[in-house]
């Protein structure tokens, strides 16, 4: 341990000490009041005093500027509390956020090996229209395999000349063999004209 | 010093005090009052009544009187707010920087300048006692039991780092 070195007090040096443990709050109640009633009279008493608050008030203004962070006014000890609470709030929320991420990989790790969580079609998707429910989607591909866009532009094909015979919301083109994909946006049901598939017959619609 | 009327000081003469001796005024009332608030209002109330009464001190002990009306300026607000009980509980005096004026920026300023220089002239043990009892507010009991010495140690650093403080800070004053 080291000493500090012996040193004698003036009287000024006296005056100088009660004034600085008067402003911190370091006196005995008794000892305060009675450098009080010295206040009252004693000039260089109260010179004193304003010293050690200007001192203090430097010191402190020192510090503030060579802490990267001030924080606010407490009594003895908030400040070194408030630092253990940043630094177990910081702790806390790392901690909260791994939980979550834990948790949501437990989630979908359960979701993968459960039976019941996989994709089981046991009937085939139903149509979103009902009016395309009578399709045959074998009769579409043969629409698009033999679908000529000259023919389209020319009007020349005689099949798809045909006129819609059983549609009460008539589409808006001439031709025919569009009204599945119009009735597929107007959502109503419709007789689709299937046309010929190579090899096959066509059929009429329902 | 009087005015022509010789009833009220000239208020050229307070404005001068003012000047002059505001800033010590304020630190002394700040120190006995705690409350920087309160200390303004003491302040006001004493420049006040040597606007009123000044003439009736003399020139030579103008700066004494002021402080004693100061004084019982503070001691009669302590007793009207009851101020002092609050003070006792938070002793947040010294951390109210967005209340002071821009003069009292300059003032303090040059104070600063003068106890930065000074601090260096501290040993680290020094510098560490005046940090933990000015800046973290720690009693000096807290500070003996924090860095595991004699409280007695405690103080003699403390008292040992006051006197080259105040020494570097106010020589100029003193003339010493």
């Amino acid at each position: 341990m080291k000493l500090e070195p012996e040193t004698t007090w003036s009287p000024q040096d006296e005056l100088e000490w009660t004034a600085f443990r008067y402003i911190a709050n370091e006196l005995p109640e008794a000892d305060a009041a009675a450098f009080e009633r010295q206040l009252a009279d004693d000039q260089s008493a109260r010179e004193a005093v304003a010293r050690c608050v200007q001192v203090t008030h430097a010191v402190v203004a020192l510090e503030e500027a060579r802490s990267p962070v001030c924080l606010p006014a407490g009594p003895e000890g908030d400040r070194r509390r408030q630092r253990r609470w940043a630094v177990a709030a910081v702790v806390i929320a790392a901690a909260a956020v791994c939980c979550a991420f834990w948790v949501g990989a437990e989630f979908a790790q359960r979701d993968r090996d459960e039976p019941g969580s996989q994709v089981v079609q046991d009937d085939p998707p139903k149509p979103v229209n009902p009016g395309l429910g009578a399709v045959d989607p074998s009769a579409v591909i043969a629409t698009w395999l033999n679908f000529d866009a000259d023919a389209l532009d020319s009007g020349l094909s005689p099949e798809w000349e045909e006129p819609v015979k059983s549609s009460s919301r008539s589409a808006p083109v001439a031709d025919g063999s569009f009204n599945w994909v119009i009735a597929a946006v107007d959502d109503a049901p419709l007789a689709v004209p299937v046309p010929p598939v190579p090899g096959k017959t066509a059929k009429e619609p329902n | 010093m009087t005015s022509p009327d010789e009833s009220r000081i000239d208020p050229a003469v307070v404005a001068t005090l003012y000047l002059d001796y505001a800033d010590e005024l304020r630190a002394f009332l700040v120190g006995v009052l705690r409350d920087r608030d309160a200390a303004g209002e003491a302040l006001q109330a004493t420049f006040t009544k040597a606007m009123e009464a000044g003439h009736t001190a003399r020139r030579e002990t103008l700066k004494g009187w002021l402080f004693r009306v100061a004084y019982n300026e503070a001691m009669a607000l302590r007793r009207r707010q009851k101020i002092h009980a609050k003070s006792l509980e938070k002793l947040g005096w010294h951390r109210t920087r967005e209340q002071e004026t821009p003069d009292d920026n300059v003032s303090r300023g040059e104070t600063i300048s003068k106890v930065r220089a000074a601090l260096d002239v501290l040993s680290e043990e020094q510098k560490e006692v005046v940090r933990l009892r000015i800046y973290e507010e720690m009693t000096f009991a807290a500070i003996a039991e924090c860095l595991d010495l004699p409280l007695g140690t405690v103080l003699t650093r403390m008292r040992l780092a006051l006197k080259k403080l105040q020494r570097e800070v106010h020589e100029d004053e003193t003339g010493t």
